[in-house]
């Protein structure tokens, strides 16, 4: 057979995983699983005193007495009631054969939006979950009844019936962040019976390009699978972004990444409105240079690889072309594309910039609509 | 570990370029080809038909204003092969070997290599176009200007001028690599940006992966043939590789109307992973091309990869200078290395190397084999030279053997001795070259034999010689006290074999080559200069039964083969038991031997044979005596 040369290509290290849990079949997570015994979390709201003076680590205060300026606790006591667990049975082509196995479970961890049932997570999480559950802090399980799902940005919308929930609160922007911030990763990790676990570290990094289609923060917080679709908190006890994905591999560590939150608003709001993410797409495949896969910096363009709109037909794009700005933007990369294209709607014009043949011309295209297939620039659906 | 080179973007869009034709290649190529020494640029004001190096060309059409003509920039590119860049803000950057043009849209303040000029004319936006002001653009890239018949402007720009610098070119060994392919083997493909290859010893063989680490892709050249393949014939070459290595097909389709005709079929195998697989056939070879996808669910998934196995071609443009050659083979040869005596050197691209054994083989009874040993205190390069003679005469019969010199020579960097000689088993002859080389308590031997009458330019020792690089300081860092039974020079010496499963007991001679030795399991065989031993165990076979159809095949076989005779059929004893020996004499392959088949069996009933050749042009004494020695000491265990 036919020996694939891993060594030789060398650049990837890790291997990206998507944090959902996954029961496997052994008999030994049977038990474990059915302690769910965390009843005993109050669900009395603390208001948070203060920020980032009650963060500093009181030092002095050695000998196991309370760190009572320590706001972290009063955090997760605060947003915990707003973390949910998800689990669901499996439905993946891999485990078919294991389809009576009543261990074939998948679970997940979600955020409460919306006091009446409406829940954010990882699209990763829901899709092809069966007879899930919702768990809320407080020990109650829901069903599922509504469910919208966007692969591309990997945010679903879920909704179960019920009323008074806590709504996390969302900050209104990640741009505020810093990097070095503190931050707190909430969800259920590993084990169902391990839901509202709470990790903390730091903001890693911003902007990340990594295996997405938006841009990412990068975290050190530990996050471990079952921990996808819950909240990035920052130390005002804001979600500034949901955990979805992290590098796994030997001799990485903590490198965990989270959707920013002005992308699960973006997201969200449009599936309120359409159902769906109403994405738009220049209607052409674009390749990114190589020093925009290896990640140094510079503006390297793209290049026109393929046009397959009718749109971009029209407006007069070529194979070839190299694409250097829309709307006056420079655009290097994929996820750049992405971005910008999140404040546009298909049917919209942008004015492009681009060398054509050796000519610097500008082209006005209507967006067409992303249908999610390849054909489409910008976007993907990528399931880690 | 670098972790910053390890995180990777994946959009999950496989963007794959499609026939990415660049026009100035195309240009280069011409102008080169005729070996033009001047590149041109024909245009006119108010006119969109322009001239490039000969071809027409349609171009926004050039116009004039404060006296400047103002041009489209596709033109430096379509007849100079410059770069066009968009730069920050406004700015257009024109690269053109060392020179560097910066224009503003709307500024006319122009940079040129740093120096600042003004144009009378700013560049400016027209149906879209950005245009420039020519002179002042084509005078900074090292252009002439004049005026043609009609009005023509003509800018014309030598290619010494042209030349791209020799710079280091950057961390991006590929810059301007748009196709990727392997000259020795004859193919070219498109290169994207994200299209990462792997090392593969056999160049035959080339192996990629994308960055996004989606897909797999292997691409084989098959060995030449003389026949041409069809459609039918790909499509079965496919098929029987899927059949053989277990796969499920899924797909299959010929495309006997592509611009190369190929076949493609779609498997999954054992694993679950799919395949895109192709054939192709061209320039004498069929290339095989398998794709295996990690996200692939339906054969359709594999159809976007098309754009990517849709620009393979057979054949290699060494002109094309935008091809990324994957071949390390230069004039024929390519480089082989041995690890464990750090021997590097050159060896013909269509040989095959086995350097676990160190053994190099061409077609037509060509090869090479290297030995290493410790060279004992007091060896000189003389003596030992001597001693390789010494040994040729115990193996060869003089009439066989002629020694045609021994010249000093050069091999990685030390002083080494040539020995030549020419030998013969009884047909064609053979030219010996022995490359004797003693360094840092080591000696080494490049034996090559190749046939004496050889055709023009296909005798590359003095190619493989020159290239020789030996590692001495590692060696001597690595190795002990090491022993080559190659240089061996006594056939007496032996040492004792046992087969515990079957009870007996031989001896070997030390200067025989193990061929196998799988005693417990009945079968060991050996070789040495112009000869062979055998022994086995066949349990299956009724001992009485087995010498009487030998006596019959052979007797029979005796009257109906030309250059066959039995000579002898004797009953003897051997190893305390009675043993029937055939002794025949015959022309293999027009080489004349004695062979002798020798049957007995134990108390069991359990067969023995032992068969041995031995050509006429080596039956010196000493290998019949090495020979008759080892068949005398088998003995049953007690």
């Amino acid at each position: 057979m036919r020996v694939k040369s891993k060594a030789a290509v060398g650049l990837l290290l890790g291997t990206v995983i998507g944090v959902s849990g996954c029961l496997s079949a052994s008999a030994e997570s049977g038990p474990k699983a059915s302690q769910t015994g965390i009843s005993t979390m109050s669900i009395a709201a603390v208001k948070v005193q203060s920020t980032d003076k009650a963060t500093l680590p009181k030092s002095k205060a050695a000998g196991g007495v309370t760190m009572q300026g320590d706001v972290v606790p009063q955090i997760i006591k605060k947003v915990s009631p707003s973390v949910v667990g998800i689990i669901g049975r499996t439905t993946n082509a891999e485990s078919k054969d294991q389809g009576d196995n009543r261990y074939n479970l998948a679970h997940g961890t979600g955020v409460i939006l919306k006091s009446d049932g409406w829940i954010v997570t990882n699209t990763h999480v829901v899709q092809g979950l069966t007879n899930a559950l919702v768990v809320t802090s407080d020990g109650k399980s829901y069903n599922i009844s509504e469910s919208f799902e966007d692969e591309v940005s990997d945010i679903a919308l879920i909704k179960i019936n019920a009323k008074n929930l806590q709504p996390a609160k969302f900050a209104a922007s990640s741009q505020n962040v810093l990097v070095g911030e503190k931050v707190i990763a909430l969800g259920t990790p590993i084990s169902f019976s391990l839901r509202n676990s709470a990790t903390q570290g730091i903001v890693s990094g911003l902007n990340r390009a990594v295996n997405a289609a938006y841009r990412l923060i990068q975290t050190d917080a530990a996050i471990n699978p079952g921990n996808s679709g819950g909240p990035l908190l920052n130390m005002k006890g804001e979600v500034i972004g949901i955990n979805s994905m992290k590098f796994e591999a030997v001799g990485v560590e903590n490198m965990g990444f989270s959707i920013p939150a002005e992308t699960v608003q973006y997201v969200v709001r449009q599936l309120f409105k359409y159902g769906e993410v109403n994405r738009p797409a220049l209607g052409v495949s674009l390749e990114e240079s190589w020093s925009a896969i290896v990640g140094l910096p510079g503006d390297e363009p793209m290049t026109i690889t393929k046009v397959n709109s009718s749109e971009a037909k029209k407006a007069g794009l070529h194979e070839g072309d190299v694409l250097y700005r829309v709307n006056g933007k420079k655009i290097s990369s994929i996820v750049d594309l992405n971005e910008l294209l999140k404040s546009f709607i298909p049917g919209q014009t942008v004015t492009l910039w681009l060398e054509s043949d050796g000519d610097i011309v500008t082209r006005k295209l209507v967006l067409s609509k992303d249908t999610g297939s390849s054909e489409d620039a910008g976007s993907e659906a990528d399931d880690s | 570990m670098n972790l910053s080179m390890k995180i990777f973007h994946r959009s999950g869009v496989i963007l794959l370029s499609l026939a990415l034709t660049l026009m100035t290649c195309g240009v280069y190529n011409a102008a080169h080809a005729a070996g033009v020494q001047v590149q041109e640029l024909r245009l006119k004001v108010g006119s969109k038909n322009a001239e490039i190096n000969g071809s027409a060309q349609t171009i926004i059409q050039p116009y004039q204003t404060h006296g400047v003509t103002m041009v489209p920039l596709s033109v430096f590119k379509k007849a100079f092969e410059a770069d066009i860049k968009l730069g920050d803000g406004n700015t257009v950057k024109i690269l053109k070997g060392k020179h560097t043009i910066t224009l503003t849209l709307g500024s006319p303040v122009i940079w040129v290599d740093g120096h600042k000029l003004r144009s009378e004319s700013a560049p400016a936006m027209l149906h879209n176009t950005f245009m420039a002001p020519l002179r002042i653009v084509a005078s900074g890239i090292g252009a002439k200007l004049s005026t043609g018949e009609g009005g023509q402007i003509v800018v014309r720009l030598g290619l010494d001028e042209a030349a791209d610098p020799a710079g280091d070119g950057g961390m991006d060994i590929d810059t301007g690599k748009t196709r990727i392919g392997n000259s020795f083997y004859g193919w070219t493909m498109q290169y994207p940006s994200g299209l990462i290859p792997g090392s593969s010893g056999d160049e035959s063989m080339a192996t990629f992966s994308d960055s996004e680490d989606t897909y797999y892709l292997e691409i084989h050249a098959g060995s030449r043939i003389s026949e041409t393949a069809d459609v039918d014939t790909l499509m079965d070459t496919l098929l029987t590789s899927a059949r053989n290595s277990g796969e499920t097909v899924l797909d299959q389709q010929v495309f006997p109307t592509a611009k190369v005709p190929y076949a493609r079929i779609v498997t999954t195998d054992k694993d679950g992973s799919m395949w895109q697989e192709r054939a192709y056939y061209g320039a004498g070879r069929i290339y095989t091309l398998y794709l295996a996808s990690q996200t692939a669910k339906s054969y359709k998934d594999l159809q976007k990869y098309d754009a990517l196995l849709n620009t393979f071609e057979p054949g290699f443009n060494r002109e094309d200078k935008s091809i990324k050659d994957l071949s390390k083979v230069k004039n024929g040869m390519t480089e082989t290395y041995n690890d464990d005596y750090g021997i590097s050197m050159q060896i013909p691209a269509e040989w095959t190397a086995d350097n676990s054994h160190r053994v190099y083989t061409g077609r037509g009874g060509t090869s090479l084999s290297i030995h290493a040993a410790s060279a004992p205190a007091g060896l000189t390069l003389d003596s030992w030279a001597a001693q390789l003679q010494e040994q040729s005469k115990r193996t060869f019969l003089p009439e066989a053997f002629k020694w045609k010199g021994t010249t000093v020579v050069e091999a990685s960097g030390e002083k080494a001795l040539l020995q030549q000689a020419e030998y013969t088993y009884g047909g064609i002859w053979y030219q010996e070259k022995q490359l004797l080389l003693i360094k840092g308590g080591y000696r080494y031997l490049l034996d090559y034999s190749a046939p004496k009458e050889l055709e023009s330019g296909k005798d590359r020792f003095q190619d493989i010689l020159t290239s020789l690089d030996i590692d001495f300081e590692g060696n001597a860092e690595i190795l002990g006290s090491l022993e080559d039974y190659y240089f061996l020079s006594d056939t007496t010496r032996s040492v004792l074999k046992t087969s515990n499963n079957y009870q007996y007991t031989v001896s070997i001679p030390l200067y025989w080559t193990a061929i196998n030795e799988r005693y417990e399991q009945s079968q060991a065989e050996y070789q040495f200069p112009g000869g062979s031993f055998k022994l086995e165990a066949d349990s299956s076979v009724d001992p009485d039964l087995t010498v009487w159809q030998l006596r019959s095949y052979y007797t029979e076989a005796a009257k109906s083969i030309k250059d066959f005779s039995l000579q002898s059929i004797d009953n003897v004893t051997l190893a305390g038991v009675p043993a029937t020996v055939f002794r025949i004499h015959q022309t293999v392959n027009g080489v004349p031997q004695s062979k002798q088949v020798i049957l007995f069996s134990d108390s069991s009933g359990q067969l023995y044979r032992i068969t041995t050749t031995l050509n006429d042009t080596n039956g010196t004494p000493e290998q019949k005596a090495a020979l008759e020695k080892a068949v005398q000491s088998f003995k049953f265990a007690k």
